[in-house]
């Protein structure tokens, strides 16, 4: 299972994972637009399938920006309390999903402020099929210099570069490199232009390079 | 400045690492159930312990709904608690006797000595020995090892002190 799936210029309908709640439909998924204005009335099984919607994305996030289990899994049920408070005052002029990401990443944002002297790592296991992906086994045998290095030793590495961004930089390359959102989308949820988006990561990516220079090459 | 100007290739095969970082098993089935039981205990002002035991057992709240809607019930449940409690007593003392006789039959039949009459009172002499001969400082009657030795002393001292010039002998 990949934490994260490559966003299409719109939010999908649904996650063919999740289960469907016992509330909806059984064989077309409710549209998110009916959950919302559902939910927007109070009605709990209907938020509890926009939560089942886009949990593991909010969560995946949050984690990457955090490198921390325990604290993406506070800060993410908070996004999602807050956004049920706050639905109220949603106009529905973005995606509810572009409207929770920006919840969440604001959120996190000012944790990630208040924390600065605190920035413990609690890392989440890897897969099992890592081992057999193709493009990291080859980054690994042959294009790293230092092949004693395994595979969770790795990822402690691009995690502590990671964490080195400062929290828009970090947040850009999560958005895009990690989760796969367009530029387009990572403008809205930031709530700034193209070009701005654009920038960052380049300059994200140019750091977290040198950073890492030890295993690129 | 295009981002993708540079060859920023291998650094995106080795980001795409971030995407192989899982929670732990089964996080995710009960991630939403958690958010919707801190909302509705943020809705009632419980705390989300109580929401969360409310979630697993949603049926402990819908007695609690039923008790606190008719008093009734609470009632009935009270007074059934209560006779519990009381039976409970009343079985507990009628089962110490029937106990203490069943032990002092077993006693009896494992030590048929003990039964005999002057083994009892042999007995008992032996417990208040033992409550003498114990550590016990405020026991009134006993008088200490020290008080023992002082009267024994006094009384070979009245019954020797003629003899006393042999006994310490002559060259002393």
């Amino acid at each position: 299972m990949i934490m994260t799936e490559p966003a299409a210029g719109k939010a999908p309908k649904s996650l063919p994972k999740n289960e469907p709640p016992e509330t909806s439909a059984p064989a077309k998924p409710v549209d998110e637009q009916v959950l919302v204005k559902r939910a927007r009335k109070g009605d709990l099984a209907a938020y509890d399938e926009l939560v089942r919607r886009y949990q593991e994305r909010i969560y995946a996030t949050i984690y990457h920006m955090t490198a921390n289990h325990e604290d993406a899994n506070d800060l993410a049920q908070e996004a999602f309390i807050k956004a049920f408070q706050a639905l109220k005052s949603f106009k529905g002029g973005s995606s509810f999903y572009t409207w929770v990401y920006r919840i969440a990443v604001n959120k996190t944002i000012n944790f990630l402020k208040q924390r600065k002297h605190r920035s413990q790592m609690s890392l989440n296991d890897l897969d099992f099929n890592v081992e057999h992906d193709p493009d990291l086994v080859a980054l690994i045998s042959d294009k790293t210099p230092r092949r004693e290095v395994n595979l969770t030793e790795l990822q402690e590495k691009l995690n502590t570069a990671m964490q080195k961004l400062s929290e828009p930089h970090r947040l850009v390359v999560t958005l895009h490199d990690v989760q796969g959102l367009s530029h387009d989308e990572i403008a809205k949820i930031m709530d700034c232009n193209i070009g701005t988006v654009r920038s960052r990561l380049f300059y994200a990516r140019q750091q977290l390079q040198a950073y890492l220079s030890d295993y690129l090459k | 400045m295009h981002p993708d100007s540079e060859n920023f290739e291998p650094l995106r095969r080795l980001l795409a690492l971030k995407r192989r970082e899982q929670p732990p098993p089964r996080y995710f089935n009960d991630f939403s159930s958690q958010v919707i039981a801190r909302i509705k205990a943020g809705e009632s002002g419980e705390p989300a312990g109580i929401a969360w035991l409310f979630s697993v057992a949603p049926w402990l709240r819908r007695w609690l709904g039923a008790i606190e809607a008719k008093p009734v019930l609470a009632g009935a449940f009270g007074a059934a608690i209560c006779g519990l409690f009381i039976a409970g007593i009343v079985s507990l003392q009628e089962m110490e006797p029937s106990a203490a006789q069943g032990v002092g039959l077993i006693i009896s039949e494992a030590t048929p000595q003990l039964a005999n009459p002057a083994l009892v009172a042999m007995n008992q002499q032996w417990d208040r020995a033992a409550i003498v001969s114990s550590t016990n400082p405020v026991a009134p009657s006993v008088e200490s090892l020290f008080n023992q030795a002082q009267l024994t002393l006094r009384a070979q001292q009245s019954v020797v002190p003629v003899n006393a010039s042999y006994i310490i002998g002559p060259g002393q």
